[in-house]
């Protein structure tokens, strides 16, 4: 067992974990916070992405001692006083998703992409979220949202 | 009960682009899955899985797993007292009976053999591996020629591997094509894929001493419920079904697994034999399983995995006059849905085409693999593809233009009886392949593909594949439920036995009852998936929840209005009392859907409304590919996918493109990258999505659609489903765009996927 404190959605968490516990279990079990979903063993899908210092990770990848005094964010920290973060608005306005498994992920991967780049080109998307399987949507309404975020974005 | 065509209007919420009403709660704190759902004191199932494809277990041995840390129970094939599963349709091999845990015999890598309940997942999995279990290896069998030739049989109990069979009705055999100016003829397979719903199968269930309540990621709650029912030997009222959110199904969700059967079988049994259990306190206990990745793509259903012999004739005029397909589906190790999908490509084996003389036959056989379900259009995809390559193999042998074989042969009047169990209800082949061919100016494209031809040193050769679809939806229709009801604040609750697991229904249904209410869209919320509020129902698969349950809730509406009238005419009795745009007028007053809440009080008004389509509906289409290959790699760009999707009537615009996009890419994924495979001793090498081709955003290109709208007469909605035409056309349509590219090679046809080495090996087995 560690003694672990990090920056959790903006504030801070203490918890103990033991060695081997992946930052996905304990986020979804012991902060019971159930966006992120699990759906690969092999760090193939993304669906469990989150931001680590706002940068997208696969969370199933990352033992939970790795985040101690690290910000960690997940889609429900994501937007702000009630107001949804432009990806998220998006996602809505272009259906960019169907069953929404894929979705939590996707939306972090997508925000952590946007986050200061530059204007990205459809392709430069599309390579961006290349980590992120989306099983229902073939991926385009996905890109279209992500470009019309980026849009509000940069205005 | 004959009911007029819905009527329009410029501010009617049918037929445009909705956002849907259901997205907040996905894209703030995610949804609701069968894993987020909160159980009381919770246990955790896990199988040991046969590791093998064919074997005997000759010993077994679980004592060492019932010491290990957290374990609370463990169950062999001969603790389960239930009666053995069945074919799920009587017309399958009776004799292929499957134990819920393999007794004896392993039949697929994958197969559960042993349960194991313990406090948690983890826990579990440690005792897994203190399970001691010896195996006596059988042949595997895993070629569908071997499966025939039975001479290694799966069941002792049946003579033959043959799991189904649909005879040809022509004697004629070897003279079948006489007469025929042009004849072509190909062996070709439609892959094996896995449906890969991003979440896997998860259940679970508690008992209380009376009622059994399930949680279930499935496509059907109400048919899991029935199922439950039957196996258990539970009255109605005791079985509870939710479907929280579902990520997904494809198909593969349909029917309930023996898995899952299971785990509501342990929560019923420990807490018959409660007082026994080391580790968990008396009372409700929530036994939960969610299956992992490597698990699903192992004993999830499979989809496709045809073998299909196409031979096609005509004149050289290009009239096809003559057609036969002859199918071998692999059914998998136990009789499941898949075995009788020849049955629905039979149904739709002529495609769009006049044809006179047509022939089919088809065999299902068992092999050591994976059971084979339904997946995204289910038997009319691989009609589809037969008829469409056959068609372009046609064309190619008579030296005319694919185009031109298509319009010379399309079907053009409606109704129009197959003879092959469909009757198309309506369709307008010839003008939505002319659309789509205008739209990408084929002339041109043809043109532009000769010339690249010509340039001597160019490795890269430029594909046009054509591809006209006819499929059918809601096949077998059968009674949907919907339930409209007035709450006492003016906002309508409803309730459907569908049940959308990503396709939005839930924004879909609520366009069609606003329109016939007067309402807007924020006063209505549709519900689904709980088998204890909704009475019947039975789900969401094949296409069929707007044509079914969407007529169900237009009608429920409408009812809901009748029933208002009613109560207003005994209230204001001698007043010409009518319903208009949203209000009830009596002589010279009107009141709104609110004041009605409030004088009805606390008058139930409600209208639910069991609605049986007469038949099916038969939507339609014609997608162009056009790809790039590069004859030296062997790698295909795809270039530009254009389709038009016709399903009658649109509800929601923007989620319909969705659909069809998210088919398309399903569909464009089998022709190029998805296969499931086995070695020769039926190992899976594609277990895991490391392993599998399952594509990511830079695989696609960006898709172009083009809309077109015959309404149908089946329905006053005039709605067909579009839940699976973009995968039906569009995997025939991109194998017909690699090889039209590889045609002066003379390559005539590459098996999918065509990955770059498939189609590289083709290349170099022409050019020595
Ligand atoms: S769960 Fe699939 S990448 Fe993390
Ligand atoms: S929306 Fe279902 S996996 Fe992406």
């Amino acid at each position: 067992m560690t003694e672990l404190s990090f920056i959790l959605n903006g504030g801070e968490v203490k918890i103990s974990v033991d060695d081997n516990e992946l930052l996905c279990d304990v986020i979804r079990d012991k902060f019971n916070l159930k966006a992120l979903n699990v759906g690969c063993d092999t760090s193939s899908c993304g669906a469990c992405t989150v931001l680590l210092n706002g940068v997208g990770v696969k969370s199933c990848t990352v033992l939970a001692q790795q985040v101690e005094s690290q910000e960690v964010e997940t889609l429900e920290g994501l937007s702000k006083d009630g107001e949804l973060h432009p990806v998220q608005k998006a996602f809505k306005e272009k259906h960019g998703l169907q069953c929404g498994f894929c979705t939590p992920g996707m939306i972090m991967q997508g925000v952590s992409l946007l986050n200061g780049s530059n204007e990205l080109s459809e392709s430069e998307i599309r390579i961006g979220i290349e980590g992120n399987i989306c099983r229902c949507t073939g991926y385009q309404t996905i890109v279209d949202a992500l470009l019309l975020a980026q849009c509000e974005i940069n205005k | 009960m004959l009911i007029a065509p819905i009527t329009m209007n410029a501010e009617s919420y049918i037929g445009k682009r909705i956002e849907r009403i259901e997205d907040n709660k996905f894209i703030t704190t995610g949804a609701t899955y069968v894993a987020d759902v909160k159980g009381g004191s919770e246990l955790f199932v896990e199988f040991l899985r046969s590791p093998i494809a064919h074997g005997r277990i000759m010993s077994l041995n679980v004592d060492k797993a019932k010491a290990s840390p957290g374990v609370e129970a463990i169950y062999c094939s001969e603790d389960i007292t239930l009666v053995d599963i069945n074919p799920p349709i009587p017309l399958l091999n009776a004799k292929m009976v499957r134990p819920y845990l393999a007794r004896d015999r392993v039949r697929f890598v994958g197969e559960p053999i042993v349960l194991v309940v313990a406090n948690s997942a983890r826990n579990a999995l440690k005792a897994i591996e203190e399970i001691e279990i010896e195996f006596e290896d059988l042949e595997a069998v895993v070629s569908l020629d071997d499966s025939f030739k039975g001479e290694v049989l799966l069941f002792d109990e049946s003579e033959s591997n043959v799991m189904f069979r649909s005879d040809f009705t022509s004697e004629d055999g070897d003279r079948f094509f006489d007469g025929c100016d042009v004849f072509a003829a190909e062996t070709i397979v439609n892959s094996r894929v896995a449906p890969c719903p991003l979440e896997g199968r998860s259940a679970m269930a508690s008992f209380d001493g009376e009622k059994l309540t399930v949680h279930l990621s499935t496509q059907a709650p109400h048919s899991a419920k029935s199922t439950l029912l039957k196996v258990l030997g539970l009255e109605s009222e005791n079985v509870h079904v939710i479907a929280p959110d579902v990520g997904g199904g494809f198909g593969a969700k349909i029917g309930t697994y023996p898995e899952e059967i299971l785990v509501a079988y342990v929560a019923i049994a420990l807490v018959e034999s409660d007082g026994e259990s080391p580790n968990t306190p008396k009372g409700l206990k929530s036994v939960r399983w969610s299956e992992s990745r490597n698990e699903s793509m192992i004993s999830l259903g499979h989809g496709r995995g045809q073998r299909q012999r196409i031979e096609i004739g005509g004149t050289k005029e290009g009239r096809i006059t003559h057609y036969r397909l002859s199918v071998m589906q692999d059914g998998g190790a136990y009789p499941m849905m898949g075995a009788f999908l020849p049955f629905f490509t039979r149904r739709m084996v002529k495609g769009c085409y006049d044809i006179q003389k047509v022939d089919f036959m088809a065999v299902s056989v068992a092999t050591n693999t994976t059971p084979v379900v339904a997946y995204r259009g289910a038997g009319r995809p691989e009609a589809t593809y037969a008829i469409e390559r056959a068609v372009e193999l046609f064309a190619r042998k008579a030296g005319l233009d694919p185009a031109d074989v298509r319009r010379k042969n399309f079907i053009s009047e409606f109704p129009y009886d197959t003879g092959f169990g469909s009757v198309y209800d309506s369709g307008a082949y010839l003008t939505a392949l002319e659309k789509v061919l205008d739209y990408v100016d084929y002339k041109s494209l043809r043109a532009e593909q000769r010339k690249m031809r010509n340039m001597k040193d160019s490795n890269k050769s430029l594909g046009i594949g054509i591809s006209s679809y006819v499929e059918v939806t809601h096949g077998f229709p059968a009674s949907e439920f919907g339930s409209v009801k007035l709450n006492s604040d003016g906002t309508i609750f409803a309730t459907s036995g569908t049940f959308p697991h990503g396709q939005g229904h839930g924004t879909t249904f609520a366009q069609i009852i606003a329109d016939e209410l007067g309402l807007s869209l924020e006063k209505i919320e549709v519900f689904f998936g709980d088998t204890d509020i909704i009475p019947r129902g039975v789900g969401t698969f094949g296409s069929r929840s707007v044509q079914s349950g969407g007529v169900a809730l237009s009608r429920a509406s409408k009812g809901l209005i009748d029933k208002t009238l009613d109560l207003m005419k005994s209230e204001f009795l001698d007043s010409s009392v009518f319903f208009e745009s949203g209000w009830f007028f009596v002589d010279d007053r009107k009141f709104s859907w609110e004041d009605i809440a409030r004088l009805a009080g606390s008058s139930n008004l409600e209208c639910q409304v069991d609605y049986a389509a007469d038949s099916p509906t038969f939507p339609f289409g014609a997608h162009v590919c056009i790809v790039e290959v590069d004859v030296e790699t062997g790698v295909v760009v795809i270039k530009r996918v254009v389709a038009l999707d016709d399903a009658g009537r649109i509800i929601n615009r923007l989620l319909a493109d969705g659909q069809v996009f998210g088919g398309l890419a399903q569909g464009i994924s089998q022709a190029l990258y998805e296969e499931v495979i086995y070695d020769e001793n039926g190992n899976p090498l594609t277990s895991t999505f490391a392993d599998y081709g399952i594509p990511s955003a830079t695989e696609f290109t960006k898709f172009e659609r083009l809309e077109m709208e015959t309404l149908t007469t089946v329905n006053e909605l005039g709605a067909k489903g579009i839940g699976e035409s973009g995968t039906i056309g569009i995997t025939p349509c991109v194998v017909n765009a690699v090889c039209d590219a590889l045609s002066h090679l003379g390559i005539d046809h590459i098996d999918m996927p065509l990955t770059p080495f498939k189609v590289y090996s083709a290349i170099r087995e022409r050019s020595s």
